[in-house]
């Protein structure tokens, strides 16, 4: 990991409420999985401004030396990084956290994002692809309604999101209901299958994906969101609850876990 | 003329005034990669109890206006771990390392600093042992048992000072709240238990809650306000504290840039420590350390220890 100031080279509106940020990752760091996040503070915000923490973004692509995150403006960190042009930079550091395992060759691949979650599947899906050996490698993405859904050209994810059973909350395209419904119903016809489930959502949709997983004796990876300070795992503040008891830290131990290793009961 | 930074606190010389505080710096290896760990003033690490805690269950964090309340619960290793798995590494540093200590009883204040001095009397002499010093919370707002409830009462402070004083040759500094009716009698108690320096402040209690859903954002409904929203009341109780003890005074609340620092400074404080506004920029301590550098330069300030006499009425 490493804090720098990164030039951003795209900063577009992507749906009504979205925007996808690019900017140029320094060629001597590590380049960021899928799962891995890092977290930002825009230049517009000094120390001691409200707004006071860095923001985590998880990466969505990575491509020509640039890379990738979707966002959704939610607080005045996120308003101060939409309003940012290319060219300006942002203060970095990254990246940070755990990142999802490719399937092994042969295995099928499940992967469920949902919301502005689908940055990471998107991520994944794509370096899947790449890796060319998984049989039966399918995408569900679940939206809101379907004005929500993204139109992206960047770096593969177009074709990632061509490829993707779409499902939406109020039935307005695709699959109508909740996404991981939408997995349950397209993968009935082909049985128990082995496969590995990935998934990045809102907390209901993550347990939910858990759940399918555990019932048919299939393995899970999840990533998780929680309010986050440090980021490097130094803070504590960031936890979810361990399945052993105690807690493990979103930003270190995560944000990508085994969905075993986690409490559901107490998470969703 | 380059100016003196040192700072002396009991036995120990801090090579500058600004450390990063506890809680906020986990115990130094997690920012490793980000910060120059050598050439903090001090590295105050997360709180060790005789016992692994996990905390309070999550959500633990909540930004508000200029501060962030946290309600993390003393989240810790436990005293074996911390010296099995965190003082060999600490040992490798050059920066003074001071072990926060907390408990829910004396005993367990007690057994965390005997646990820590028998580990260090077993290193071989010629290393740098990994303890500097301790800090002694009795202010933390997040437990139910102990915690803050120690440092609330003038006696039940001096006669723990007292007592951990007497196992240890190593710097003592105890962590006061701000959430008591007065403390300068606390920090008072403090000194008469003899304690060498006192850090002041902890967070202040504070709660926020989410007008949608009509409950709290933490777990536990309050937590510890810290972050720029606390820098006064920090400076306004350093400068009580400092009139009443004769000890050095170590401030932290809220400091973000070297004028802050200097604000500290100048109530009375000898050192300061960087929290939260390390969640924003790691690089504060060193951007604080360049601030206080400048300050004194332009105020022909030869040595650190002068600014705490500069104040004018």
């Amino acid at each position: 990991m490493r804090q720098f100031y990164a030039p951003i080279t795209v900063n577009e509106v992507i749906s009504p409420s979205w925007k996808m940020l690019g900017f140029i990752w320094p060629s001597d760091l590590p380049v960021p999985k899928p799962g891995q996040f890092f977290t930002f503070r825009p230049s517009l915000l000094a120390p001691g401004d409200s707004g006071l923490l860095r923001k985590p973004l998880a990466f969505a692509a990575f491509e020509g030396g640039r890379a990738y995150a979707l966002y959704q403006v939610r607080g005045r960190g996120t308003a101060a990084l939409a309003s940012l042009v290319p060219g300006a930079s942002i203060d970095l550091l990254g990246p940070l956290g755990t990142s999802f395992s490719l399937p092994d060759p042969g295995e099928s691949a499940v992967l469920i994002g949902g919301g502005i979650g689908i940055g990471p599947v998107l991520y994944l899906h794509r370096r899947i692809r790449e890796a060319g050996n998984t049989v039966n490698l399918s995408l569900f993405l679940g939206f809101r309604s379907a004005s929500q859904i993204p139109q992206i050209s960047e770096a593969g994810m177009a074709e990632s999101l061509a490829s993707a059973v779409l499902a939406t909350d109020d039935g307005s395209a695709g699959f109508p209901g909740r996404v991981v419904d939408a997995v349950k119903t397209e993968l009935s016809s082909n049985g128990k299958l082995v496969r590995k489930y990935y998934a990045c959502g809102p907390a209901p949709m993550l347990s939910a994906a858990a759940f399918l997983a555990k019932e048919e004796a299939n393995s899970a990876e999840v990533s998780v969101e929680q309010w986050m300070a440090c980021g490097v795992g130094a803070c504590y503040g960031c936890v979810v609850p361990s399945s052993s008891g105690g807690f493990l830290r979103a930003c270190a131990d995560g944000p990508v876990f085994n969905s075993r290793d986690l409490d559901w009961e107490t998470l969703a | 003329m380059i100016p003196s930074m040192t700072v002396r606190i009991g036995s120990l010389t801090l090579p500058n005034p600004v450390g990063v505080a506890s809680g906020c710096f986990g115990y130094g290896q997690e920012y490793a990669e980000l910060v120059d760990l050598d050439s903090l003033g001090a590295l105050y690490t997360k709180a060790v109890t005789l016992n692994q805690r996990a905390g309070n269950p999550p959500p633990r964090l909540v930004e508000t206006p200029q501060g962030l309340i946290n309600s993390i619960g003393l989240a810790n290793p436990g005293l074996d771990a911390f010296v099995s798995e965190k003082l060999p590494w600490l040992a490798t540093l050059r920066c003074p390392v001071i072990v926060n200590v907390a408990g829910s009883t004396q005993g367990e204040y007690e057994a965390v600093v005997e646990g820590i001095e028998d580990a260090l009397a077993k290193r071989p002499t010629a290393d740098r042992r990994g303890v500097d010093g301790y800090e002694i919370n009795v202010s933390c707002p997040n437990v139910s048992c102990g915690g803050m409830s120690f440092g609330t009462d003038s006696s039940t402070v001096e006669r723990l000072t007292a007592s951990l004083k007497r196992l240890t040759n190593l710097p003592l500094m105890v962590k006061l709240s701000p959430n008591v009716t007065d403390i300068a009698e606390i920090a008072k108690a403090a000194e008469a238990g003899g304690a060498d320096a006192i850090s002041c402040i902890n967070t202040v209690v504070g709660m926020s809650i989410n007008t949608e859903t009509c409950s709290p954002y933490l777990s536990r409904g309050t937590g510890g306000l810290s972050g720029p929203a606390i820098r006064p009341v920090g400076v306004a109780c350093v400068w009580k504290v400092s009139r009443a003890v004769s000890i050095p005074v170590i401030g932290l609340g809220g400091i973000c840039s070297g004028r802050d620092a200097i604000e500290y400074l100048l109530a009375g404080a000898s050192a300061v420590q960087v929290g939260t506004a390390l969640f924003a920029d790691p690089r504060t301590p060193e951007l604080v350390l360049a601030g206080i550098a400048e300050w004194m330069k332009s105020k022909s300030v030869a040595s650190v220890g002068e600014i705490r006499t500069m104040l004018r009425a």
